[in-house]
């Protein structure tokens, strides 16, 4: 017998690694938490959800100062409505809604209704500590991934937005969209059936 | 389950959602059909392709204005009219003066990166990436020659900073279906387009899926597409940063030099699987394009261990769209070779299940000093045991069974142990056990 490591000899393991959960999913823990009544509490429930409601909100509105200020007027809400909200059984999903709902009113006061990703400019992506040039390639990456999305239908396209850029659960998205866990998951299963064919007639179009 | 229904449901795999039932099928099914794995790693990558590298996200400006907000309303209570027009001001003011500074910020950024390119635009890595990816779509085949600091025989992924190189080839045909091949002196794998077989010399085997894990950390190198989608999705995931620069190479002609540094990955609480592979190692991963073609034409892995950087992983040459002889993608195998299977449950699965790791470690040495083979199969799952092993381990004694510990990125835990072996010799070392099967029964993996 040859001395062995720690070898992988039956493929089971690194299948399993393969099937490993994402790092970055939306935890469940903290989407099935009540409401936070303590601002310790809700400095938890920023930390969870403040970069997820902001990809979204700017997919919905197209620039970052109108998504800050969304999310920011949000999380405000959240607290200061608090006492009323306790019985709100899980706060993920309200929490998404009230965003969505914040848009909508935002987007109606400019009276746009359709943000084109075209529009997005390399400069309105936040910095942070992003480099220029990680920044450009971030636009770049977003307007990529969106014109290929356009090409599904709407429904199936939201669903893999909330998957790839929110990085929700399929049982999460189902709470967002309001339908039930199968319909999401076909929609993103013909989704990606779609995106998968279309990838490969560009890659044989190249060639 | 069948592949219908697989095809149907095989989207809750990509949430990783507690074990149900459906669960548990599906990965049965995965790892029984070919087809629906690869089904699987297509979805897998046209959302890896999706996912972005860089990602909006809340600056730490607007979580401080939400927490001071919180604050002053915890304080003096919430007025809704004021407390906008309070939002207003704290979001406006502070925003114009932190993109300002932003602005001045990227001006100088910009213009020291230009500076220290001597001139050059500069590149975004994932530009590079695509187009190198963009030069791979039309390519027929590649050849690569590399060296790695491992042993003959065991797992691909395996590295250590003392073992001497050992050379491995790779061989890859772009055709529909792929077909490859990975080897190193004790150890072939070939993907012939339809299944993945895994030789380990003299006489053992394992078939799996196109997808199956045999190669490790060498697979992206195989589909170099994969590249750009491994390390744009590991830099996103485990931070690892990427740089840029553009250099002459020794043949005059323009190189760029994609240079990644990774943090090793795992919990090395116990740190036995620390740098025994690249991925639980912190290490630098030096790839090299040519400016012209944007071909990848070399690699460099060095783990930064603490007597300083070794090198560890070298591509020594590489050949795109030579003629591959077909007869590289099939093994002719010797006559009595043993295969490794998946265990399937068996009639009193439950006492095996409810073990804990190192009464299965000791319940496995037992069989093996009982020479019970029947039991020790319950343990190692092959299809038969060779002479080679019944001699080693056969009639041996126990000394000490430790205490079970995880390290690394391992899925299964390591048990210390120490045998005294038929032939005279003691043997201390960790076996290595794991139980994220379908039968959920503990199987020996490693480290006799």
């Amino acid at each position: 017998m040859k001395e062995q490591q720690h070898v992988s000899v039956f493929p089971i393991g690194k299948e399993s690694a393969m099937l490993a959960e994402p790092e970055s999913l939306m935890p469940t823990d903290a989407w099935d938490a009540g409401w936070p009544q303590s601002s310790k509490e809700f400095e938890g429930l920023v930390d969870a959800f403040a970069d997820r409601l902001m990809s979204y909100a700017f997919r919905r509105l197209g620039n970052i100062p109108d998504a800050e200020d969304v999310v920011q007027d949000v999380f405000v809400r959240a607290f200061a409505e608090r006492s009323q909200r306790r019985n709100v059984l899980r706060v993920g999903p309200y929490l998404y809604r009230m965003v969505d709902n914040a848009c909508t009113d935002q987007l109606r006061k400019h009276k746009v209704s359709v943000i084109s990703f075209d529009d997005i400019r390399a400069d309105e992506i936040p910095s942070g500590q992003q480099t220029p040039v990680e920044v450009a390639a971030a636009a770049d990456e977003m307007r990529r991934a969106e014109e290929l999305l356009r090409s599904l239908p709407t429904r199936q396209a939201e669903v893999i937005r909330l998957r790839v850029f929110d990085e929700l659960r399929l049982s999460q998205i189902a709470d967002v969209l309001g339908c039930s866990i199968d319909t999401v998951s076909s929609r993103l299963r013909y989704g990606l059936e779609k995106l998968r064919k279309i990838i490969r007639r560009n890659k044989e179009e190249s060639r | 389950m069948n592949c219908r229904d697989f095809s149907k449901y095989y989207v809750e795999l990509l949430d990783g959602e507690a074990d149900t039932p459906r669960r548990a099928e599906l990965v049965a099914h995965l790892h029984s059909c070919q087809t629906c794995a690869q089904l699987y790693d297509e979805t897998r990558r046209t959302l890896a392709q999706l996912q972005p590298s860089q990602r909006i996200a809340a600056s730490s400006h607007l979580k401080e204005r939400i927490m001071n907000t919180i604050a002053e309303i915890e304080k003096n209570g919430y007025r809704e009219s004021e407390a906008r027009k309070t939002v207003r001001i704290n979001l406006w003011k502070p925003a114009l003066v932190v993109a300002t500074v932003a602005l001045i910020l990227a001006a100088l950024t910009v213009f020291n990166w230009f500076r220290q390119s001597k001139g050059q635009a500069p590149l975004s890595a994932f530009t590079v990436l695509a187009q190198a990816e963009e030069a791979i779509s039309h390519l027929r085949s590649v050849h690569i020659q590399a060296r790695m600091r491992t042993l003959p025989a065991d797992n691909f992924e395996l590295i250590g900073e003392k073992y001497d190189f050992v050379p491995h080839e790779m061989w890859k045909e772009f055709s529909d279906p792929p077909r490859w091949r990975v080897e190193k002196p004790g150890r072939v794998v070939v993907m012939d387009g339809k299944s993945a077989l895994l030789w380990i010399k003299p006489s053992e085997i394992a078939q799996g899926s196109p997808t199956a894990g045999f190669v490790g950390w060498l697979r992206p190198l195989l589909d170099p597409q994969a590249i750009l989608d491994s390390e744009k999705r590991l830099a996103q995931q485990q931070g690892s940063q990427i740089s840029i620069t553009r250099e002459e190479g020794d043949d005059g002609a323009t190189k760029l030099v994609l240079t990644v540094e990774a943090k090793a990955q795992g919990d090395f609480a116990n740190d036995w699987c620390k740098n025994r592979t690249i991925v639980e190692s912190d290490n630098r991963r030096v790839y090299r394009f040519d400016a012209q073609s944007n071909l990848l034409e070399g690699l460099q892995v060095y783990v930064h261990a603490k007597e300083g950087d070794v090198l560890v992983f070298e591509v020594t040459k590489i050949e795109y769209d030579t003629a591959i002889d077909p007869s590289l993608f099939s093994l002719d195998l010797p006559k009595d070779v043993v295969s490794f299977k998946l265990p399937e449950p068996l009639p009193d699965n439950e006492r095996y299940q409810n073990m804990a790791p190192e009464e299965a470690a000791r319940a496995f040495f037992q069989a093996c000093a009982d020479e019970n083979w029947e039991e020790v199969l319950k343990f190692y799952p092959v299809s038969s045991l060779n002479q080679d092993f019944k001699d080693y381990l056969g009639g041996l004694q126990i000394i000490s069974i430790g205490k079970p510990f995880k390290s690394g990125r391992y899925g299964g835990w390591f048990v210390p142990y120490e045998i005294k072996l038929k032939s005279g010799d003691t043997k201390k070392f960790n076996l290595a056990i794991r139980n994220d099967n379908p039968a959920k029964r503990w199987m020996v993996d490693g480290g006799i």
